[in-house]
């Protein structure tokens, strides 16, 4: 049996590798983690961003290749922010804040070069290693999934809702009134089952519904454009210009960062797997984990490399790990999971457990587009490092017109009408709103990407127990879903009382940042 | 701040409150089968409710917070926001090439320290890779202004 599985594995992975291959997907992957690299290494456009500007770009491309291509980015993004965390001490993505605290000690001590290859080579071990991983875990929790009806659906929901006040920083709350509104906004347009407009106010545009894209550009593209201008992320390139030779690790740097690529990659794996866990959780808790493991904590922020490379391995393992809940249930992690799902959907596929045995060709060639995308980047960013540091010096001013015109291009091109443009426009007045208030806006994002699937689950399931609730505790694993989506939304209190018996204090020396 | 959260506290309350009242006047609250389309939109507004009321009080307890609300900078903000609002009023007028060019010129003369002469050829360039890129290779039907772009 095992064999067994171990050939259709190794035939899939086959066929992945004959479509990752040719010739169109190899410079969709190329160009997805071109772009990534090079997005993640400017400060204040995010992955979600990135990949919902670009959406434009792939309508000429089929499905298989758009995939790719985001995919590309996405992991890339993961790469490319780690060059402004070492280099200007300004994290390109929220997963590299954690890189900032070692990496930029580093590079005052002149061991720029090191930090980054270290991030390099970590990111590679730890991501490709994830695939490897990834590759057995998501058939078996997609075969898993197929035991899921309605009932167990609406609790994945709930629990991914919940998991992100555990993830979530801030108010609890605002975290709530964040994924709520998400949700509301999913409920707007034509109801799915009884035909009836929701929400329109006699607006005929709204009967469809708000499309995703459409947020995204607005939440994350405009809004970061305000953001940028209101608060410019400073900081002092300290090494600008590269020699080869100063990528290259010695021997003590090596031995010193290897298990700590280790344990970053398991910490990663694991928490990218957690429906809302996201990779900056991954990175924070691979830091915290690797202090605690050293013989020296008391040199960690002060440029111990196994404070890069653990962090950095990390986010990489737990932005491929991300995958196996999007492809095997169909629910997204983070908000740019979320993005790819609603790229997934644009084509008129649903990712779920059905997936792998409908779409085989889409996602064995994705998975081994990763291994293609993974060594490109470990190429680009050992060989290519001064070319992506020359973009540092790209200023906003310029940056900032062409966020908008893919914003614009982007809203607009859904259904070719300039009412989307004004609601791109209105919802990055909200995500500035949101940001400056501290309302976090993935909440939002995951809300009204998991709204629609949370309301058919629920009715479905309501209606097949003729409306009683039993549906819900008499399933062992819905019950297990909405039990730990209990003790999630009571995290915050639980934690309080910890904070107050004296657990849980986290001391972190963040001063470098 | 303070005041600023207190009144989105109280906006996100109403919008729970309009959202509760609405699911339950002009939607079905149960269907043929089971809930309706009001089901869902109704808790949700109760939960809006109800989340919002440990928001305002928490804000309310604070103290004034030092943090503005509104910094030198945000005058830019709302001069990008004026450019940006005020280019897409003429797109019909000036086609999506030609107004997504002037956003980008604008942007460098609002934000930079950029000539006149920089920012004229910038947005040239990209007019024109608006043009090719999105109108004629990716084939998206932008709307086209007086000049035919």
């Amino acid at each position: 049996m095992g064999a067994t599985s171990s050939i259709d594995l190794l035939n899939n992975l086959h066929t992945g590798f004959t479509i990752a291959l040719t010739w169109q997907n190899l410079l969709c992957c190329t160009a997805g983690v071109l772009f990534g690299q090079m997005i993640g290494i400017l400060p204040g456009i995010g992955a979600p961003t990135a990949i919902a500007l670009l959406l434009p770009l792939t309508f000429s491309l089929n499905p298989t290749s758009a995939i790719i291509m985001f995919a590309g980015i996405y992991y890339g993004v993961a790469y490319g922010g780690t060059v402004t965390s070492i280099l200007i001490n300004v994290p390109g993505e929220s997963s590299s804040v954690m890189t900032c605290v070692d990496g930029y000690a580093m590079a005052q001590k002149g061991r720029a070069g090191a930090a980054l290859s270290i991030a390099a080579i970590g990111s590679f071990i730890a991501g490709t290693a994830a695939i490897v991983l990834l590759m057995s875990f998501a058939p078996a929790l997609a075969a898993f999934a197929l035991r899921f009806g309605p009932a167990e659906y609406f609790a994945l929901g709930v629990m991914a809702f919940g998991l992100l006040t555990v993830f979530g920083s801030g108010s609890p709350f605002k975290i709530v009134i964040s994924t709520v509104i998400g949700v509301l906004i999913s409920t707007i347009g034509m109801d799915g089952v009884s035909g009836m407009p929701r929400f329109t106010f006699g607006i005929p545009q709204l009967l469809g519904g708000i499309d995703f894209i459409v947020i995204i550009c607005g939440l994350f593209g405009l809004a970061e454009v305000f953001n940028s201008i209101e608060e410019p992320e400073g900081g002092r390139l300290v090494h600008d210009r590269f020699k080869l030779s100063e990528v290259f690790l010695t021997w003590q740097e090596w031995v010193e960062s290897r298990w700590a690529i280790l344990r970053g990659g398991i910490i990663g794996f694991l928490i990218g797997l957690i429906p809302a866990g996201g990779i900056t959780t991954a990175s924070f808790l691979a830091y915290m984990a690797e202090r605690r493991a050293s013989k020296h904590p008391e040199t960690f922020g002060r440029g111990n490399i196994a404070g890069v490379a653990a962090p950095e391995s990390a986010n990489n393992a737990a932005s491929i790990s991300g995958f196996a809940p999007l492809l095997a249930l169909g629910v997204p992690g983070s908000a740019t999971t979320a993005v790819m799902l609603a790229g997934f959907m644009m084509w008129g596929i649903r990712p779920g457990p059905l997936l792998f045995t409908t779409k085989p060709d889409l996602v064995w060639g994705l998975i081994a587009s990763m291994y293609v995308g993974n060594v490109i980047l470990l190429l680009i960013n050992m060989f290519l490092i001064p070319a992506f540091v020359a973009m540092l010096r790209i200023p906003y001013s310029i940056l900032m017109g062409f966020i908008v015109i893919f914003a614009s291009i982007g809203a607009y091109s859904v259904n070719n009408s300039m009412f989307e443009v004004w609601v791109m426009v209105g919802f990055g007045l909200l995500g500035y709103a949101m940001k400056k208030l501290k309302y976090p806006t993935v909440p939002l994002i995951l809300g009204m990407v998991l709204g629609t699937l949370v309301e058919k689950s629920l009715r479905q399931a309501l209606v097949l127990s003729a409306g009683s609730l039993d549906v819900f505790y008499s399933r062992p694993i819905a019950l297990a879903l909405l039990l730990i989506a209990l003790l999630a939304y009571c995290s915050p209190l639980i934690r309080a009382v910890l904070r107050k018996a004296g657990y849980g204090q986290n001391v972190v020396n963040l001063e470098s940042l | 701040m303070r005041l600023a959260n207190i009144v989105v506290g109280v906006a996100v309350f109403l919008l729970g409150l309009a959202t509760t009242v609405l699911a339950w006047t002009t939607l079905p609250y149960t269907g043929d089968f089971g809930p309706g389309p009001g089901f869902l939109p109704f808790w949700l507004g109760l939960a809006l409710m109800v989340c919002a009321v440990p928001v305002i009080i928490a804000d309310l307890r604070a103290q004034a917070n030092a943090e503005p609300l509104f910094r030198p900078e945000t005058v830019k903000c709302v001069q990008v926001l004026g450019l940006i609002v005020g280019v897409f009023l003429f797109l019909p007028f000036l086609g999506f090439s030609v107004g997504l060019a002037l956003i980008t010129a604008g942007g460098m003369r609002l934000m930079g320290k950029h000539g006149w002469i920089s920012c004229a050829a910038t947005a040239l360039l990209t007019a024109v890779f608006i043009h090719y890129l999105f109108g004629q290779w990716l084939s998206i039907p932008l709307p086209k202004g007086v000049i035919g772009w």
